[in-house]
């Protein structure tokens, strides 16, 4: 399948007819679809046909793309659920400011992709659309939350995906379906028109196949905004670095490699030895700091989540239940009635850790750690240019599997909450394959050094091979 | 029996001045406007719309935390304050919080006060001061949300910046805690922080206890200045009484009615509520830079007690004095038109006297410009005119038709019009060829000579000022 990055040029120069394109991907949407379940909504093909006429005409760097859109980014003109029977019917009046970008670059937006329940899971289950397939295995999970935008790209079902990634939501995915994803340097995509699960930890992250496809994306919607205000205000381009291994000291984290997979370390080794083989000097190296990113990101992301999950009571913003009494009593019932398990779970824990009296015992130092987290990593890339690491510790669990037992499903994000927490950038691609399933692995950088990221993984894709879409 | 009174106020001051709301666009002024139709995402709290500081409310927080003598932080944090209301759209507030890692615009603080009785000068403690959006506007079929069917909810309100200022409970009667509200309406007044005079513009809760009554009680919904001092005494007489016949006063929250004139129990007990206070992670802290104290520093030359001393210094009559400061055109009028003519006296007479005299009677609003009270203050000082006239002829005239005090005058036959003014100056050209001459080679003095001839051509009428412009016109600028 073509690459995103060559098909704004290639239908400029007649080699590539763009309709064709789009009914290439709406075949593969129909082939796969009823398998998969990756998509919560797919626009219609007369209305496809006509977005697609009108971005043509703007001929940016995105014009004939097709990009799906996890469901929790406003678009004005097209359900946004945030995969919760709350906010069922619910299209948001104005569009999100990386809908904004997408379509002034020319993209065309296919559809809304499935995704856990208000972002809360790494399995892309709690969804009331029914859970996401693993297109590599379909009775696998095909990791969460961003489920949906990872198994589309795996099929070929859009060029490109835009997920969100709270603690690992768009990477997980990645390294589940064999796809590329970016969790940005925090500040950097503006949130405006992100449903918000943990305000101080997401960002909306570029999905791709390849690593240029990954950059085009990243550098169409990253950006100062002045509707965010957590965005840096820093306007520059990221290109891909060419990297030099003699001046590239990569860190593995020991406290990273615990209780993995025997063939995901096999894997793992391997793109050691053969970064080895390039020239890059590679350590081990101990961060004690890291053992308590885990409960630290929870308690964070809980309280801020319990927090903007509040709005939704049927007043302004969620369904309404028709048999309720009183303000309170209809606000009750809503929530009880629409919210899934594991967003009701996460509100009461978010509320607990922010209870007067528990609120300095949890919520106060989470942020501590935080800090601590932030510094001791800070003080390691004045050493080392890179981090690599595994993405999960385990392959991707059969379906159900992992919602019978909630604390080992918040294990699967150990590797990946502490680029949230440190707002660093952090980018998975695929290493290779192993029994079927694809494997990936973790860059992460200090704050900007995306290009740095894009350099590392183009080595690595060099060598392996990009292994979506699948056939 | 007398019992020793204690009580604390809660006021909450719109931002006016902002003309934005604190966290979005939408204009400040929501009056008149059909419900929900001054609104946008921001304020209405749809999900992944974000909050982003309206920057001249910050400034005017932060002047109103210099002026009343705070403790300013270096940054500012602010906090979500959780609880479930329909007229709250995002069920949290936007807020500052002292605790948990919050940092509000203004710690500790100071009110001074003037009191219009004996004109001695009082102060009050302020606890803090923190910068918060306004919930919406709830209107419940029954009156209260318990019990009510429907509620209607109006957001045009939802979003403007308030100044939440909590003082200490050092105030020990209802008429000192109104006139500590009205000195602080006034200064936030001056300083372009709010209009008081718009409906809503400002409520006041008020804690209250009584000696020997046990608990506090939280008067809440007062939105006037003179309910303030209507429901304090209400609730001090109320717990008195129950006092005096031996019961105790429960701690609790109750509603001041307004219409009926009494204090009603909201709920049988106060409900502890936790509000889960967090930082706002959509808002990062906010620095207080240096140009926002320079700029609040400047704002407060013109404050209701800097006047106040300055007008005491001048030696006017304090109650003359008050009458001027207790508005804020009629202030504003004193300065420029002090700084034009420098009379005060005059100055003060005019304004505190005759047009706040007009004012009250008459409902005259209309103030003539300052440059007009300086005029006749030059006048009077000229024995042009006499004070009853201005007092019963050309200040009421002035205010009632919005003319210029000049025509008035020309009008009245106090002024020569326009054309015997040029004239008159004609006359003397001719007359007084050598003095035009003088003047030509450069004697300065002449100038002065041929306005004094033209004045008496008048009858001392004319105003030199415009003499001499007109002199300087005949002479085609040759001088
Ligand atoms: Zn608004």
């Amino acid at each position: 399948m073509i690459q995103a990055v060559k098909v704004s040029l290639e239908v400029l120069n007649d080699r590539l007819d763009p309709y064709d394109h789009l009914e290439e991907i709406l075949d593969k949407i129909n082939r796969w679809e009823p398998k998969v379940n990756a998509y919560a909504y797919v626009e219609n093909m007369g209305k496809l046909k006509e977005d697609l006429g009108r971005q043509l005409k703007r001929k940016g760097r995105l014009s004939g793309v097709i990009v799906a859109v996890k469901d929790n980014i406003s678009t004005s003109w097209m359900p946004t659920t945030a995969a919760s029977r709350m906010l069922s019917g619910y299209i948001p009046p104005y569009n999100a400011t990386v809908i904004e970008k997408l379509l002034y670059e020319g993209a065309v937006i296919i559809g809304k992709t499935n995704m856990d329940e208000f972002a809360m899971g790494s399995t892309s289950e709690n969804t009331p659309y029914g859970p996401v397939h693993n297109p590599w295995c379909l009775d696998c999970t095909a990791g969460g939350s961003s489920g949906g935008s990872g198994a589309v790209l795996a099929y070929g079902g859009a060029d490109l995906a835009l997920g969100s990634d709270t603690g690992g939501s768009v990477r997980l995915p990645a390294a589940y379906t064999g796809t590329v994803a970016l969790k940005p340097t925090y500040g950097t995509v503006s949130r405006y028109g992100l449903i918000p699960y943990a305000n101080s930890l997401e960002q909306i992250s570029p999905m791709a196949r390849t690593v240029k496809d990954l950059a085009l994306l990243y550098n169409t919607i990253k950006g100062d905004d002045p509707r965010d205000s957590t965005t840096l205000g820093v306007e520059q381009e990221y290109p891909i670095d060419r990297v030099d291994p003699g001046k590239t000291r990569i860190a593995v984290i020991r406290e990273l490699m615990d209780g993995v997979d025997e063939g995901i370390l096999k894997i793992f080794w391997n793109t050691i030895s053969l970064l080895e083989s390039h020239g890059f000097t590679i350590d081990m190296v101990s961060i004690k700091s890291l053992r308590y990113s885990l409960p630290a990101y929870y308690v964070i992301a809980m309280a801020e989540a319990s927090s903007n999950l509040a709005r939704y009571d049927g007043v302004i913003h969620g369904n309404r239940v028709k048999e309720c009494r009183g303000y309170w009593d209809c606000a009750a019932k809503a929530r009880g009635e629409y919210f899934g398990v594991e967003v009701k779970t996460r509100i009461l824990m978010g509320a607990y850790v922010l209870m007067e009296g528990y609120s300095r015992e949890y919520y106060v130092k989470a942020t501590k750690l935080r800090r601590l987290i932030r510094d001791s990593l800070a003080k390691l890339f004045k050493d080392y240019q890179a981090i690599i690491s595994p993405v999960s510790p385990i392959l991707p669990p059969k379906l159900g599997e992992k919602l019978e037992d909630p604390v080992k499903m918040y294990t699967m994000d150990v590797m990946t909450v502490t680029a949230n927490l440190a707002g660093i950038p952090a980018l998975v691609q695929p290493a290779g394959i192993i029994s079927g399933f694809p494997i990936g692995i973790q860059w992460m950088g200090p704050v900007f050094s995306e290009s740095r990221l894009f350099g590392l993984a183009s080595i690595v894709e060099d060598e392996v091979g990009v292994i979506t879409p699948l056939q | 029996m007398a019992r020793k009174v204690t009580i604390g106020l809660e006021i909450h001051v719109q931002i006016t001045g902002a003309k934005t709301k604190l966290f979005c666009n939408c204009p400040v002024d929501y009056r008149d406007k059909p419900p929900n139709t001054n609104v946008c995402p921001v304020c209405m709290g749809f999900p992944g719309a974000l909050p982003v500081v309206n920057r001249k409310a910050i400034e005017l927080a932060v002047t109103a935390s210099k002026s009343l003598n705070c403790e300013i932080p270096e940054w500012l944090i602010f906090t979500r304050k959780h609880y479930f209301y329909p007229d709250l759209p995002k069920n949290y507030q936007i807020t500052q919080y002292k605790t948990v890692a919050g940092a509000p615009v203004c710690l500790g603080g100071r009110l001074d006060y003037i009191d219009p009785k004996d004109w001695s000068i009082h102060s009050v403690g302020l606890d803090r001061i923190n910068i918060e959006e306004d919930p919406g506007k709830a209107v419940y079929e029954k009156g209260g949300i318990i019990g009510s069917r429907v509620v209607l909810v109006d957001y045009n309100r939802s979003g403007v910046g308030l100044l939440e200022i909590v003082t200490r409970p050092e105030l020990h009667d209802a008429r000192q805690a109104r006139i500590a509200v009205e000195n602080l309406l006034l200064t936030l007044w001056y300083l372009g922080i709010t209009d008081p005079r718009l409906p809503g513009a400002f409520r006041v809760d008020a804690n209250i206890s009584v000696e020997g009554g046990g608990g506090r009680v939280e008067l809440k919904n007062i939105g006037s200045l003179i309910e303030v001092e209507r429901g304090l005494r209400y609730e001090i007489l109320r717990q008195t009484k129950i006092v005096d016949a031996g019961g105790k006063i429960a701690r609790e929250t109750r509603h001041w009615d307004t219409v009926k004139g009494v204090s009603k129990a909201t709920r049988s007990k106060e409900e502890e509520t936790d509000y889960m206070y967090f930082p706002d992670p959509d808002l990062p802290p906010l620095r207080v830079t240096r140009s926002m104290l320079v700029k609040a520093e400047a704002a407060l030359e013109f404050t209701p007690l800097k006047l106040w001393s300055d007008m005491n210094r001048y030696g006017i009559d304090k109650g003359l004095a008050w009458s001027i400061i207790r508005e804020l055109d009629l202030a504003k009028t004193f300065r420029t038109a002090l700084s034009i003519y420098r009379n005060p006296h005059l100055i003060a007479w005019m304004l505190g006297n005759v047009v706040k005299g007009l004012r009250d009677k008459k409902g005259l609003e209309y103030v003539p410009p300052a440059v007009d009270i300086a005029y006749l203050a030059e006048l009077l000082d000229r024995n042009i005119v006499h004070r009853e006239m201005v007092k019963f002829v050309i200040l009421p005239k002035a205010m009632e038709t919005k003319e210029s005090v000049k025509r008035i005058m020309e009008y009245e036959g106090k002024l020569p019009r326009g054309d015997a003014l040029e004239k008159a100056v004609e006359k003397v050209l001719i007359e007084e060829s050598k003095a035009v001459n003088d003047l030509l080679r450069g004697r300065k003095q002449a100038f002065n000579y041929l306005i004094g001839r033209v004045m008496r051509k008048l009858d001392g009428k004319g105003d030199p000022r415009e003499i001499a412009e007109i002199l300087r016109r005949k002479l085609n600028g040759l001088i």
